[in-house]
């Protein structure tokens, strides 16, 4: 893989995209932190990116930092309980929606995946490109672009080659 | 006016009609491509549909294709709602028959000045001094 290859994402890209997601998805002001990348026990969403450029895009946030992003996209009160799926499905949303937009920015012609969500935090078979904190009224979450080594795995342990 | 807001998401589901809503429309919701042609074949058709591009099922581009083979379909306004943002899909979208194109993260406001360029809402009013 090429140099520009491997730069083709920056954490300052990955910030803006952040941020402009947060802005129109979650509508809640985010900062960018650079203490977010010990989430034990944390949900992560992740989505491949295939063709030219062959990556990862992960979300990666606590359970309470997930159910209180599900409750903003679904315009639900604080403290409102969510389903298990409802918060799959929003983590999922915007790791699908930061993914397309990480895929625009890399070279070549690519394909977006579907999200999927799953406990747990990195894939394995990928190197890390460059990754992102962000927090917002107490919680954080992680937001980072991987790059296949020779090949992806997603969090549930399925490999596309 | 009645919409038709297709995607996967529940939550962007939620937060495309909300904004529809707002803006004074009827909406109805389909998951994937296939759900929202047994929509439009169970009538009454919308004005608009919001169309997401990455589905199960049936995928977006798949959908507008399908809505555009049909004649008795043709008055619907088709309006990708998508994360893909390449030129490239953008072309592709409008060759198979979608009207307009909405990127995925976008503003209340981007989507209220898409439905004015489509005719969809009224024009607002001038602000006379």
């Amino acid at each position: 893989m090429s140099v520009d290859a491997l730069a083709a994402v920056t954490a300052d890209d990955l910030w803006g995209i952040t941020g402009a997601v947060w802005e129109s998805v979650v509508r809640v002001p985010v900062a960018r932190v650079d203490h977010a990348f010990n989430l034990d026990a944390a949900l992560t969403g992740a989505v491949t990116i295939r063709g030219g450029w062959a990556g990862l895009v992960t979300f990666t946030c606590p359970r309470p930092a997930a159910e209180d992003v599900t409750r903003r996209m679904l315009a639900l009160p604080d403290g409102a309980p969510v389903a298990a799926d409802d918060v799959a499905d929003a983590i999922g949303e915007i790791t699908n929606v930061v993914g397309g937009q990480v895929k625009a920015l890399c070279p070549g012609d690519n394909r977006l995946g579907l999200p999927s969500v799953a406990t747990g935090l990195v894939a394995t078979g990928t190197l890390p490109v460059c990754r992102l904190g962000v927090e917002w009224e107490g919680h954080v979450a992680r937001v980072a672009v991987w790059r296949s080594a020779t090949e992806v795995t997603d969090p549930e342990g399925r490999k596309d080659r | 006016m009645r919409a038709l807001v297709i995607d996967d998401s529940r939550a962007m589901r939620r937060i495309v009609g909300g904004i529809l809503v707002d803006l004074g429309f009827e909406v109805v919701h389909a998951g994937d491509g296939s759900e929202a042609l047994g929509v439009l074949e169970a009538g009454p058709l919308p004005d608009l549909a919001c169309v997401d591009w990455n589905m199960p099922v049936m995928d977006g581009l798949t959908f507008v294709t399908r809505v555009r083979d049909r004649r008795e379909w043709r008055d619907v306004t088709l309006m990708m709602v998508t994360t893909e943002s390449e030129q490239s899909q953008i072309v592709r979208a409008l060759a198979a028959g979608a009207h307009e194109y909405l990127i995925k993260p976008f503003t209340p406001d981007a989507l209220r000045d898409k439905l004015l360029l489509l005719g969809l809402l009224p024009e607002p009013a001038e602000v006379r001094a």
